[in-house]
């Protein structure tokens, strides 16, 4: 009896490891065609010079040394990077301090958390069509802030040195609350005896979130710096639609991944576009390794 | 899937007629939006096919930003309609890339180029490239300069008489006509140019440079010459109007926008179309010439363009032929398309027909476009409009403009360099 | 008891007016947005601000903005957009997470590795590649070109893997010895099982995919295509005549509605789905 039970079972145990090949082979062969293969394809790309209608010319490393010397590329990837910083260090700030706020009870919390958190529903898109007209240079966001000492013109979008902090500014107002929301969660996961030892400690409360709450908070803070900085590297929506020329005044608020679209499909130039692509790739790689390394040794 | 639903077009074609002794052939026909003059395209059409036989046409209209994408992917694709129109700065890259196939003097009906020249008169430089034609002109856009008259009015000036006739003259007249707010902010606009659409601000440049005699671009040696006396000129005055007089910028809303809504009181980036738009807004409008320098050289208008017919040449040679013969069918009717949709092809039945007759800015226009130059034609296009928009917008942060117009034109020319490079590696 | 009474009595004003300080400063735009979909378009940029339209006026705005661009077509494209997306992730995310965590078969590091890797490359640097690939399927500007690439996500492989490895496996042993067949064993057991996850995932990927933006614009050319988060910027860059603001806030308006109604109904998801995979790492 038991014996034919086992050779039975060995014999079904042999076959159906191979079930979770097959479960995985529809994802598999869907990232190969759709991801893995346009990636390399791309990587490809970045050494020809391509323009859709003449066939593809290979001119080996020619499109990245061309980058260096490409105002145009050089300018974008100064604004990539102050843009990541605008969108990565005061965000990690005011979303942990958002977070502070509302984690204690207090009256018209549940309203205030719902109001707060508004700014998450929308689309992308949605955004940027909003803030763009809050931002007409004699608009609302003028008449409130200026009007206080009579200024009626602040060329909030169309300056080419206030154009990126609009940018930024948007963007942060936009994601916020979405961290807030992550700190929040590893709040609630503090347990609450450590802080209760505290207050018995007679620790205040900026004691006890400096020497409580924050060693418990690190891989939510790590989390929140990961996120934040990749989700700020490949936005795209923003910088397209809230400037009435996608770039902004005198490209300003051009980023790399705004330049991909550029040389892409409005200039044609497919070769410069996937090199751009792929330094925006290394670029990513690079800040999200140091982020990792900086994790492990701080 | 395009392909094959011609496939089975054709085959079903031939089933159909059996060996037809007359080759039947479908062309494949794109052209942009333009709303009033869809209806007139399809009369047109169902006349020829009527009178062809063994022509189908196929009529495609692509809406206004991505018809030219779509033109190019599917050029690309290799299944790029057959016959399509497109303006004339966009069509030097179809011509590099010989997607444009020389008229068919024997399939459009005509002698010879002199013969075709002789109906219409003039618009064909935008389409002529080492001395053949490739296409002919549907549409041939100048522009002028209107005046809201109500505004004027207002400020005790007449268009008629206090109109300036020089650029050197117009800032102070503007001005009169300009309402500023405690801040001097410009609340309501006498001029001003079109700053913020993208096609439109770079004809503002260019006429003042070839009212000097020169050209922003020299096109037949792909250079860029951006940073000259001229070129300085124009772009000085540019910058003077936005930073130094203050009298417009890129930070208010565009031009025409604001002059349908009664709040500018003159612009010029309004065509012979823009009457009807005028209208509709109740605006009481004055056309005038744009002004010149006082020293200029040419005493052109303000440049302009033309929307051309063209036919793909790597389309079977029959259906070339069929798209030839409704070219011209097409251009026949001229009449129709400048009383129906405002589109002016110069030709002399249209300027004997009534509907030119009666319309009170035509021959104004007409004489403006005799004088005017064509906007320059570039491969490369888009990146280089797109150059000089960026120095559009430090000039008017104020930066100096030696600079600005040094890097200006050292980017056109990177661009035009890559182009012409590219150009000759093009087997043929 | 009494001591959180006494808190919220004595230190907790200041927090409540400091939340409110914060929060209509984030709600103001929003609140504008939709306020100005109800308002004439010469109140919308009024000088000073108007909070509430005083000139009301109903769905005008809503079907100014439905005739200027085929508005409802686009929200029709985007929900056609964001539900395959969702289902397909769903379905073949938890799949291929279950074979991932409960299936030891030849290969399996690689291939979790490969689908890994894939959440790491950003979006642009597929776009331009992609885009031939498509063109080359003739799939450029038609349905199964918007729709097909990226159907399917990583993302919901990894959070369906994590969830699925939790899964008893006695569970499962116990169906495989009544005879039960592999596919029926998911989707008998363990799909069931996964339903709170996939619940999140489904949430997550609808909010992600109804904005997304980036592949439709450069795959559509035919406004019948189009989905909405494209179909705006029609309102805002008009070609000739004025962008029309009232228009453009309705079509926001109509482009918000579907996630926030998630947000209102499905609160406890939404908020799961979120932070779904961050906090659990």
């Amino acid at each position: 009896m038991t014996v034919s039970i086992v050779r039975r079972a060995g014999s079904v145990r042999f076959h159906y490891k191979w079930w979770g090949l097959i479960f995985v082979l529809p994802v598999v062969t869907f990232f190969a065609a759709f991801n893995l293969f346009p990636t390399l394809f791309g990587l490809w790309l970045s050494f020809t010079d391509y323009d859709l209608l003449n066939p593809p010319v290979w001119v080996g490393l020619d499109n990245f040394a061309n980058l260096l010397a490409d105002r145009l590329f050089l300018q974008a990837f100064g604004n990539t990077l102050v843009f990541v910083l605008g969108a990565t260090v005061p965000v990690w700030v005011l979303s942990l301090l958002a977070a502070l706020v509302f984690d204690q009870a207090f009256r018209g919390r549940d309203i205030l958390k719902a109001a707060f958190f508004l700014p998450v529903l929308p689309p992308v898109v949605v955004i940027a069509v909003v803030w763009r007209l809050l931002l007409h240079s004699n608009g609302v966001l003028t008449s409130l802030t200026g009007g206080w000492w009579g200024v009626t013109e602040i060329r909030w979008l169309a300056d080419a040195t206030l154009a990126p902090f609009s940018m930024i500014a948007v963007h942060d107002w936009a994601i916020i609350p979405f961290f807030m929301m992550i700190w929040l969660a590893g709040l609630a996961a503090i347990p609450p005896e450590f802080r209760e030892a505290a207050a018995i400690d007679g620790a205040g409360p900026v004691r006890t979130f400096w020497h409580v709450d924050l060693p418990q908070l690190r891989s939510t803070a790590v989390l929140v710096a990961a996120l934040s900085s990749i989700n700020a590297f490949q936005t795209f929506a923003l910088q397209y639609v809230l400037p009435t020329d996608p770039g902004g005044p005198a490209n300003s608020t051009l980023v790399l991944g705004l330049l991909v679209l550029k040389y892409g499909f409005q200039y044609f130039r497919m070769g410069d576009a996937a090199a751009v692509s792929v330094v925006m790739f290394a670029l990513i790689m690079a800040v999200t390794l140091i982020q990792l390394w900086f994790n492990r040794h701080a | 899937m395009r392909i094959l639903m011609r496939l089975v077009t054709i085959v079903g074609l031939v089933a159909w007629t059996g060996l037809a002794n007359a080759e039947e052939v479908t062309v494949r026909m794109w052209m942009h939006e333009h709303p009033p003059r869809i209806p007139i395209d399809k009369a047109i059409i169902a006349d020829f096919e009527k009178t062809n036989p063994d022509i189908k046409v196929q009529y495609d209209v692509i809406s206004g930003p991505e018809y030219s994408t779509k033109l190019l992917t599917a050029f690309a694709a290799g299944s790029g309609p057959d016959l399509f129109n497109n303006t004339s700065t966009l069509v030097t890259q179809y011509f590099a890339a010989r997607i444009l196939a020389p008229i068919d003097y024997d399939a459009l009906g005509y002698a010879n180029e002199a013969a075709l020249l002789t109906k219409f008169q003039g618009g064909f430089d935008g389409i002529r490239f080492q001395g053949k034609l490739y296409g002919v002109p549907t549409e041939v856009s100048n522009w002028a300069c209107f005046a809201n008259n109500a505004i004027w009015r207002e400020a005790g000036l007449d268009p008629n008489t206090d109109w300036p006739k020089t650029w050197e003259s117009l800032p102070a007249v503007a001005e009169k006509l300009t309402k500023r707010d405690q801040n001097g902010v410009p609340i309501r606009r006498g001029f001003d140019f079109s700053w913020t659409i993208p096609g439109t601000f770079w004809f503002a440049p260019n006429t003042m440079i070839h009212q000097l005699g020169a050209s922003m671009i020299d096109e037949d040696n792909y250079k860029a010459a951006l940073d000259t006396v001229p070129s300085r000129r124009a772009f000085q005055y540019l910058q003077d109007w936005a930073v130094k007089y203050r009298l417009g910028g890129p930070q208010y809303t565009a031009s025409r926008t604001d002059f349908l809504a009664g709040k500018l009181a003159a612009e010029c980036s309004f065509g012979i179309w823009g009457i009807p738009q005028m209208q509709a807004a109740g605006i009481d409008w004055t056309v005038m010439p744009a002004p010149r320098w006082a020293d200029a050289v040419s005493d052109n208008g303000l440049d302009i363009y033309a929307y051309y017919m063209m036919v793909n040449a790597r389309s079977a040679p029959a259906v070339q032929r069929g798209a030839w013969k409704l070219a011209r069918f097409y251009t026949d009717h001229a009449v129709e398309l400048f009383s129906g949709a405002g589109l002016f092809v110069p030709r002399t039945e249209v300027t004997e027909s009534a509907a030119y007759k009666g319309n009170s800015a035509a021959p104004f226009f007409l004489s403006e476009l005799k004088k005017a130059k064509f906007s320059p034609r570039v491969v490369g296009y888009t990146q280089v409009l797109d150059t000089i928009l960026r120095g559009k917008d430090k000039l008017v942060q104020g930066e100096k403009i030696d600079d600005v117009l040094r890097i200006m034109d050292e980017e056109v020319n990177a661009v035009m360099n890559r182009e012409r490079a590219r150009a000759a590696t093009l087997v043929k | 008891m009494r001591k959180r009474l006494e808190n919220i009595r004595r230190g907790r004003p200041v927090r409540t007016l400091i939340a409110s300080v914060m929060a209509v400063l984030f709600a103001f735009p929003i609140w504008f947005m939709v306020t100005s979909a109800f308002k004439a378009e010469t109140e919308i940029e009024a000088i000073p601000m108007h909070l509430i339209p005083w000139q009301f006026q109903g769905i005008a705005q809503f079907r100014l903005a439905a005739e200027i661009a085929p508005m409802w077509t686009y929200f029709l494209n985007s929900w056609l957009y964001a539900l395959t997306h969702v289902g397909v992730t769903v379905f073949f995310g938890a799949l291929a997470g279950f074979g991932f965590a409960k299936y030891r078969f030849p290969g399996r590091g690689l291939l979790f590795l490969a689908v890994l890797s894939t959440v790491m490359v950003p979006f642009q640097v597929l776009v331009v590649p992609l885009f031939i690939e498509v063109k080359a399927f003739g799939w450029e500007n038609s349905y199964p070109g918007l729709l097909i690439p990226g159907m399917m996500n990583a993302f919901g492989v990894l959070m369906m893997r994590q969830y699925a490895s939790d899964l008893p496996d006695e569970l499962l042993e116990a169906a495989r010895v009544d005879g039960a067949s592999e596919f029926r064993i998911f989707l008998q057991i363990a799909f069931p099982l996964l339903m709170p996850a996939l619940g999140s995932l489904a949430i997550i990927v609808f909010i992600w995919s109804w904005g997304a933006f980036l592949w439709p614009l450069v795959i559509v050319q035919d406004k019948a295509l189009n989905v909405l988060s494209v179909g705006l910027t029609t309102y805002t860059q008009p070609y000739n005549g004025q962008p029309m603001w009232g228009a453009a806030m309705a079509a926001s308006t109509v482009a918000t509605i579907p996630i926030a109604a998630l947000f209102i109904f499905f609160q406890r998801y939404f908020v799961k789905g979120l932070t779904a995979g961050a906090v659990k790492g």
